[in-house]
């Protein structure tokens, strides 16, 4: 079955409140939306509340989906669920005490065997010398697989604009990384 | 990561750049998108994902209880207003329905001789008159023979009378 039919009989599902459904949209994209709040936050633990709090909004707000891309329209729910959790003024301090913390405690911790670990943090260190806001659109586009048309759409701003800051982000980064 | 825009990449760049920078452009972002798949974010644990699922069907639960609270209430409410609706709006008066009763039977009214016809005006004129013979009576001083009470007592006794009389 063509996997666009397929996602439309599962979203459909959960529109008539299937739990079955949203079990399976859950395996279907709580990867992507892990990794992309991970990306973002660098923490595990407030990854998987991010993570929750998105499958519950679903949940709530799965009756206002009219059609179209989903994974824009899940995006979108996940980027506001990430400024939402920026604007709390306790998480927020949380979120920078705790990125302060392992930024401090990181160059003393003890060598890593495994290079993939050690080259996956080293990612996850120089995405955050980048400004959050490319950095945000980097992990949307690259998580989210959504064409830049939609993207420039989500963030409210012109293609050229969104195109222009993700080259410029991507570049820098490889810069960071072979530096 | 498997992309599913990267077709439209290279005419999307050609649209703001000219052709050696949009090229050039592509060739950066391409590499950067390289070193993002080399390094992959970590994936949720297993247990999280059970966690979430079931956080997710409590929700859907509790929706589901809400909703069906919220129709019954509904549905009272509706009841309950209907029914005041029925007591409150009963529409313009049926005059088939009015009920009309005299206060004096027609016969009575129809009479050519009330005092002959009414059984208690009869009663009572009759009453009457033989107190009035009695009080003669006893004005003439035949009291002690025609009867055993007094004029007081026959008095009170036409005034009792007469107060049944009104009263009806």
């Amino acid at each position: 079955m063509d996997s666009s039919v397929e996602l439309a009989r599962i979203i459909a599902g959960c529109k008539s409140g299937d739990a079955d459904c949203f079990a399976q949209i859950v395996d279907l994209y709580a990867g992507r939306c892990y990794g992309y709040f991970y990306r973002l936050t660098g923490d595990r633990d407030l990854s998987d509340e991010l993570l929750s709090e998105l499958f519950i909004r679903l949940v709530q707000k799965i009756g206002s989906y009219k059609g179209g891309a989903f994974e824009s329209w899940l995006f979108r729910i996940a980027l506001n669920i990430f400024h939402d959790h920026l604007r709390g003024k306790q998480r927020r301090k949380k979120l920078v005490d705790a990125r302060r913390t392992e930024l401090e405690l990181e160059p003393n911790e003890a060598p890593r065997s495994d290079a993939s670990d050690e080259q996956l943090d080293k990612l996850q260190v120089q995405l955050n010398r980048l400004d959050a806001d490319t950095r945000e659109l980097i992990m949307l586009r690259y998580h989210s697989q959504l064409s830049f048309k939609k993207i420039a759409e989500m963030r409210r701003e012109p293609i050229g604009t969104a195109l222009s800051k993700l080259h410029r982000g991507l570049k820098k980064l490889r810069e960071f990384m072979e530096g | 990561m498997e992309k599913q825009t990267r077709e439209n990449l290279n005419d999307l760049l050609r649209q703001f750049l000219d052709s050696a920078q949009a090229k050039a452009a592509g060739e950066d972002i391409r590499a950067g998108e390289r070193l993002l798949d080399a390094c992959p974010a970590p994936t949720p644990s297993p247990e999280t994902i059970v966690r979430i699922k079931g956080e997710v069907a409590a929700t859907l639960a509790r929706r589901h209880r809400i909703t069906l609270i919220f129709r019954r209430s509904l549905v009272a409410a509706a009841v309950i207003a209907f029914a005041l609706i029925g007591l409150l709006d009963r529409g313009p008066d049926d005059p088939t329905n009015a009920f009309q009763a005299s206060i004096l039977p027609a016969a009575i009214w129809d009479s050519e001789d009330i005092t002959a016809d009414d059984p208690d005006l009869v009663y009572f004129t009759g009453e009457v008159r033989r107190i009035e013979a009695q009080l003669q009576a006893l004005e003439a001083g035949e009291g002690e023979a025609a009867g055993s009470g007094t004029v007081e007592e026959l008095e009170t006794e036409l005034k009792q009378i007469e107060t049944e009389f009104r009263k009806g």
